[in-house]
């Protein structure tokens, strides 16, 4: 590791990590990432094709990043057939294609699936994270240990800004999502569980490890059927089970819910995604609660938003209003290193370890660092191990690059922030059948 | 009056300066005030005002050109296609400048596109629409006698219909299309543009009110853009009490969009999107000539559009006697990938990164793969023993080797629109096959893009099912 890396990583031990000028960090990012540069594209292929291709060798400036910044489907660029057809030794070559290990002592020997396949990644150090987006292709993101720690010190230290939770299980937990498998929003889920759950009072929604295997049969289910060699019993199956699976969540949601009910007075934390909010909220209002009334220092996490859900327009200010919260808490994606979560005056702080870029709509161009700026969001974290730490979002957002009313000098991110996907969509509506995206965002506020 | 929705109005903009003028024609009459200002796909337009009130025909009246007799309108769209090619008021001219400023397509396409556009309006090419469509052309006219073979009989009319046709933007036939096919019906017609071509249609309709402004048929047509999907419109106007049909070129969204309004009354006539394919025999392979010829006949079938239109070929299946020859077709398809032809210039649309992502990664597995061609937009062929989970757009192919073309039917289905064929002999064996999975076309290699007048279009006959068949029983 390079000594401006360090000294990036060092910023930890900064008495407010969040209250850094932008100008102050921007020598050391840029110094950081030609380090990261350096030390990656030997062992990244697709990282040097890029700089070869880009004519990029020293990075000068913020400007120099743009060119060598992934896109997301960077981390599912293999062919899809190599996970289809079990070609385990092809797929770990295109991961040391998109990555720093080689893999060669990851045995394949005996592996059924691809669960299998992340098991013995896992196993070996390779923490590779995942998550699917529309027609289901896994993107594979790999990690390090170093990496997942990193994640665990921001759960663990970093969440709450305003008041810095020391982690000692001290919540009623109530976590409405899967806490094993290997979405990162898992490892979020079990981080904080680590960290904040009493171990006497601690309520998971999925217990079963989360299956990329049973993501995989549904997106094949699909393709099945679109191409339709899916027999209609094969159809009526496949609802079936669907409808049992979701029958069964339904009663586990509801006995959740009770056990919520019975103790939201006192400390809770809830971490549940934007419409299980809404749900344990009408069953809430079912029961004659009209405000969740939470007992003090209780934390709601998670989000996700009111993509593709069919809310009311007002559904933020409804659950605002019921649960007692601000609104949106914590902006982030599966491939950053932290989240960026929120301040006392509702705004997202950019942490220090990677520069946030601001592009143009096409993601060709760095805007210019200063006022308000809007653009394509976009990073660069030269802390990472095994992947090349810059990467383009799909995300329209609205940055400050002057101090924020909370008091803080260093730059934020404002709220809405928007998928460019959908505000170009041109009226044709984009499909995106209900998979657990990789993105957390619009998540809530501490309570009082 | 409702206008567009998301459209700004009020104050002057500041892309007003370089705001695109787009003109609708309302039954006939022009609309060019500058109401409202659009933007799309980094352009900005200027539009007029919709009125709905106006966009509908009362079912109080007759269709103006209901009684018109079929010689009498085939005389007129003669005429409209001899104004088309002369285009002396420049409605044309301005369109297809138009049509090159909004940069949907590429100049050179656009300006051969234009220049084709009144061959469609030919008095024999009509002639073979109305007699492949619809049989005897007498039904237009009036009551036809009708009897079959149990003694049972009466009088039929194909009656003029009102329709909307919910344009596709791929390709300006399809606009000259839907007027000729919409004349020939004799029924009332709603164009509603898309984005990606708001000039085609108001131009032949100009031209049209050009020959004879009064003319029942000029009376007959409309062409406005909406937003598509908007409800504030469509909600309004897509009723049974004010059309027939909704006539809807591709395009998933708008079909889906289209399917909530369609009930009792309100019919829907669905141009699928659709996809094609190739499929070569090891017959087309077996010299160096023989490799030329196919690869020019499929890189034709592979280019409409620079890959836009349906009809292109996205995959291609072919028979892998000899690896040599295979990549051997692969390098020269992949030349001639990047040759202008009348709907194809040299460079389409750069390689998105994404699939550059992809293809990158293809490259490095050589014993798998192998790829011609880099990102530039001027052709790229990947070759693979099966079909790759990518879409192929833009003038890239996916060439697959099969160990026979029997076993490569199973990847047509019933969203393959045309399979090009070669050597034509080959035909015969597969079309059956083909057919059965759902396939509507089969043609000979390099004949993908000349649809034959008066054949079945993705699997029906258009102009049948454009009127409204009446019924005079005895």
């Amino acid at each position: 590791m390079g000594e401006a890396i360090e000294r990036l990583k060092a910023l930890r031990e900064m008495p407010d990590v969040f209250d850094i000028p932008e100008e102050v960090l921007r020598p050391l990012h840029i110094a950081a990432t030609q380090e990261a540069l350096d030390a990656q594209r030997p062992h990244i292929p697709v990282l040097d094709k890029r700089a070869r291709d880009m004519g990029i060798d020293r990075v000068r400036s913020l400007d120099d990043v743009v060119p060598l910044l992934f896109a997301h489907s960077n981390y599912k660029s293999y062919p899809a057939s190599f996970l289809a057809q079990g070609r385990w030794k092809a797929l770990l070559q295109w991961l040391a294609m998109v990555s720093t290990p080689d893999y060669s002592d990851v045995d394949v020997e005996g592996i059924a699936d691809i669960d299998d396949l992340l098991q013995r990644l896992w196993a070996a150090g390779y923490c590779v994270t995942t998550s699917s987006g529309t027609g289901g292709k896994l993107s594979m993101v790999p990690k390090s240990t170093g990496d997942m720690n990193r994640l665990k010190d921001f759960i663990l230290h970093f969440r709450e800004m305003e008041r810095p939770l020391p982690p000692e299980r001290q919540f009623h937990f109530f976590c409405f999502g899967p806490v094993l498998g290997t979405y990162t929003a898992t490892s979020i889920n079990a981080f904080t569980i680590e960290g904040f759950a009493r171990p006497d009072s601690t309520y998971v929604l999925i217990e079963e490890p989360m299956r990329n295997v049973a993501i995989m049969r549904m997106a094949e289910m699909r393709r099945r059927m679109a191409d339709g060699t899916a027999t209609p019993d094969e159809i009526a199956q496949m609802e079936a089970q669907a409808a049992a699976q979701s029958e069964q969540m339904k009663e586990r949601f509801a006995s959740m819910a009770d056990k919520f009910l019975e103790l939201r007075h006192e400390r809770v934390w809830l971490s549940a995604m934007t419409a299980q909010l809404w749900d344990l909220m009408l069953l809430a209002r079912e029961r004659g609660i009209e405000r969740a009334e939470l007992g003090p220092g209780s934390v709601i996490t998670g989000g996700g938003g009111r993509k593709h859900l069919n809310l009311p327009d007002d559904f933020q200010e409804q659950l605002n209003d019921f649960y007692g919260t601000r609104g949106p808490a914590g902006y982030g994606m599966s491939e950053m290193s932290w989240l960026y979560p929120a301040c006392g005056a509702g705004r997202y702080h950019v942490h220090p370890f990677a520069a946030a870029l601001i592009l143009d709509e096409r993601g060709e161009r760095l805007l210019a660092r200063e006022g308000v700026v809007e653009g394509r969001f976009a990073f660069m974290d030269p802390t990472t191990d095994y992947r090349w730490g810059g990467l383009i979002s799909g995300d329209k957002v609205t940055a400050d690059f002057g101090s924020c009313p909370c008091g803080r000098k260093g730059m934020t991110i404002l709220d809405p922030i928007r998928r460019y996907a959908d505000i170009n969509a041109d009226g044709d509506k984009i499909e995106c059948a209900g998979t657990i995206d990789a993105y957390i965002r619009g998540g809530f506020a501490q309570t009082a | 009056m409702p206008a567009i929705t998301e459209i700004k109005q009020g104050p002057p903009h500041a892309d007003e300066a370089h705001a695109i003028p787009v003109i609708h024609v309302v039954k006939g009459e022009v609309r060019n005030a500058a109401d409202v200002l659009y933007q799309s796909g980094g352009r900005t337009y200027r539009l007029p005002e919709l009125d709905l009130t106006e966009l509908v025909w009362p079912r109080t009246a007759p269709p103006p050109a209901w009684n018109i007799p079929l010689a009498e309108i085939l005389d007129f769209l003669v005429a409209t296609g001899e104004a088309l090619k002369a285009d002396t008021a420049g409605h044309l001219a301005f369109a297809r400048d138009r049509m090159i400023e909004a940069g949907s397509f590429e100049t050179g396409i656009v300006r051969r596109s234009y220049e084709a556009l009144h061959t469609l309006f030919e008095r024999d090419r009509l002639l073979s629409m109305v007699e492949g469509e619809i049989g005897n052309p007498a039904v237009l006219d009036g009551w036809v006698p009708f009897a079959n073979r149990i003694g049972e009989h009466g009088k039929i009319r194909a009656f003029p219909a009102r329709l909307v046709h919910i344009l596709a933007g791929n390709a300006p036939g399809v606009a000259a299309v839907s007027i000729t096919r919409g004349a020939l019906s004799k029924g009332v017609h709603l164009l509603k543009m898309p984005s990606n071509d708001l000039f085609t249609a108001p131009a032949i309709l100009q031209t049209m009110a050009s020959v004879d402004a009064d003319h029942p048929v000029v009376r007959s047509f409309s062409a406005v853009y909406w937003r598509g999907g908007d409800r504030d419109v469509e909600g309004r106007i897509f009723r049974p009490t004010f059309f027939d049909k909704l006539v809807a070129w591709g395009g998933e969204a708008a079909i889906r969009g289209a399917r909530e309004y369609i009930g009792p009354g309100l019919e829907l006539v669905a141009f699928d999107p659709k996809t094609s394919i190739a499929m070569i025999g090891k017959e087309a392979l077996q010299s160096a000539e023989a490799i030329s010829e196919t690869a020019e006949r499929a890189a034709t079938d592979s280019t409409p559009y620079n890959q836009a239109a349906c009809v292109s070929a996205r995959f291609h299946f072919v028979e892998a006697g000899d690896e040599d020859a295979v990549d051997s077709y692969c390098a020269q398809l992949q030349a001639r990938l990047g040759m202008e032809r009348r709907t194809a210039s040299v460079l389409a649309s750069p390689v998105t990164s994404e699939l550059q992502d992809e293809i990158e990664v293809l490259r490095a597995f050589d014993g798998l793969y192998r790829v011609w061609g880099s990102y530039e937009g001027r052709g790229l062929v990947i070759r693979s023993d099966e079909p790759l989970d990518i879409y192929p757009d833009g003038k890239i192919v996916n060439v697959v080797r099969v160990e026979s073309l029997e076993q490569a039917v199973r990847y047509a289905g019933f969203a393959t629109q045309t399979v090009g064929i070669y050597p034509a002999e080959r035909k015969t064996g597969l079309r059956d096959a083909l057919a059965a999975a759902g396939v509507q076309r089969v043609v000979t290699l390099g004949g993908a893009e000349s649809l034959a007048t008066g054949m079945s279009h993705d699997g029906f006959f258009p102009l049948h099912r454009m009127v409204r068949w009446v019924n005079d029983e005895d």
